[in-house]
């Protein structure tokens, strides 16, 4: 009855339901963390799309259907997404970096707090914010590790068809091939819920989700 | 000087959008899979209608100054066959109004066609008059789905830069980019009845790629 009181004046005088005034530095922090996961999931959907064309450049290099023309694009595809994965990795470290900056600041704001069931509350949706980016920098540790090994991959397949490039190389590559192609197929569907779960963790930052 | 203005200006208006647009099918099919990823990820498109669906079409719309082409679009085109999703079909868009109401000038669509006969007026590349179709804007995400949504011809979604817009659709005509589909299907006189049919099939080395969107479509 108290809490549900504590949180009706709140409502009444502006304050978000955690406690937070609208200009708490946690809430300042909030807003720069989820514009950054904005920014990462603009970047994988990018690196997607290069995967994508990738995959078309090596389908088409094992059919020998303008080997020479595919493989140049295979490359250039390739040294793109290096780029682009170089990018996701600075971004993921500021998204990071920007959590413990906004958790930082939303305890320091706890500790003012002299109304022991506010603090309860918030102390409770601090650690729930902790739980739900575990979780989401988990699914990130896990696709960055297969993104690693299909990266060394490609490269491989770079480098051979590099040394030699002929129908008979193209043909011998055909097992590298198809194992690179189902991992970049595995990685796009990862890549889509690794982006679904960004995208749910986001509104938990913003803090427009019942679940904050 | 005027007279070389007057000439670009001639010309620009002349220039058909299909050639200003017409975009391969490797470049569409992962364009296509983005767009509807977001639709999904955002909550704005309904998968159980998406699962009543009969096709799909999957489309980038890009608005043009007044009195210089309308709008254009590129994007593509699948029925649903017995075996699953149908392969890709490249179409263009010119003219009308086609979710351009509200003065955005890059508009990302999906249209679940929700009765064959939809399937086949988009696979006969018809003129969409104003009037010519029952089109609605589709219930979001996690919305009920009721009969009446099921038995219109189009259930509408539209994304601009994060807004969801209201519907306006019509006075448009759908164009067949039979050069892309040659192109990717690897036959020269395939047909769009063809690929919806699944008479022709994606091409081995193609469905890797492809194998997205059929992802997303689950």
């Amino acid at each position: 009855m108290k809490n549900a009181l504590l949180v009706l004046i709140a409502l009444c005088i502006g304050l978000p339901v955690n406690g937070r005034s609208q200009n708490s530095d946690s809430l300042n922090i909030a807003g720069d963390q989820a514009v950054s996961m904005n920014k990462l999931d603009d970047l994988m959907g990018r690196a997607q799309k290069r995967l994508s064309y990738i995959m078309t450049n090596l389908g088409e290099l094992s059919d020998n259907n303008d080997a020479n023309n595919n493989f140049d694009k295979f490359k250039e595809n390739l040294d793109d997404l290096g780029s682009i994965r170089s990018d996701i990795k600075d971004r993921v470290e500021r998204v990071r970096d920007l959590q413990g900056q906004r958790i930082a600041a939303w305890t320091k704001e706890v500790s003012g707090m002299t109304d022991k069931d506010m603090r309860k509350i918030t102390n409770d949706q601090i650690d729930a914010a902790k739980a739900d980016f575990d979780a989401l920098d988990k699914q990130l540790r896990e696709v960055g590790g297969d993104a690693n090994d299909l990266m060394a991959l490609l490269e491989d397949l770079k480098k051979y068809f590099a040394s030699s490039f002929s129908p008979d190389s193209i043909k011998t590559s055909q097992p590298m091939v198809q194992k690179a192609t189902a991992s970049a197929q595995e990685m796009l569907k990862d890549t889509d819920a690794l982006r679904n779960a960004i995208s749910k963790s986001k509104q938990k930052v913003k803090g427009t989700s019942s679940g904050t | 000087m005027k007279i070389i203005t007057r000439l670009a200006l001639a010309a620009l208006i002349a220039m058909p959008g299909t050639t200003l647009r017409a975009e391969s099918l490797d470049k569409l099919v992962p364009d296509c899979a983005e767009i509807l990823g977001r639709m999904k990820r955002e909550d704005i498109i309904n998968m159980d209608l998406v699962n009543e669906a009969k096709g799909i079409v999957i489309l980038n719309v890009t608005g043009f100054s007044i009195g210089i082409g309308g709008s254009g679009g590129d994007g593509i085109l699948m029925s649903k066959t017995e075996k699953g999703w149908s392969g890709p079909v490249a179409i263009t868009t010119d003219g009308g109004t086609l979710g351009i109401d509200v003065g955005g000038t890059d508009n990302d669509i999906v249209i679940l066609l929700m009765n064959n006969g939809a399937v086949s007026k988009w696979a006969a590349g018809e003129n969409f008059g104003s009037s010519s179709a029952s089109a609605v804007m589709g219930p979001k995400g996690g919305a009920a789905v009721d009969a009446t949504m099921k038995t219109r011809d189009f259930n509408v979604y539209i994304w601009n830069k994060g807004a969801k817009l209201g519907v306006n659709f019509g006075g448009f005509d759908v164009n067949i980019n039979n050069e892309a589909n040659a192109n990717f299907y690897d036959r020269p006189l395939v047909s769009a009845k063809d690929i919806l049919n699944n008479v022709a099939e994606v091409p081995e080395s193609k469905k890797a790629a492809v194998s997205r969107i059929y992802d997303l479509l689950k």
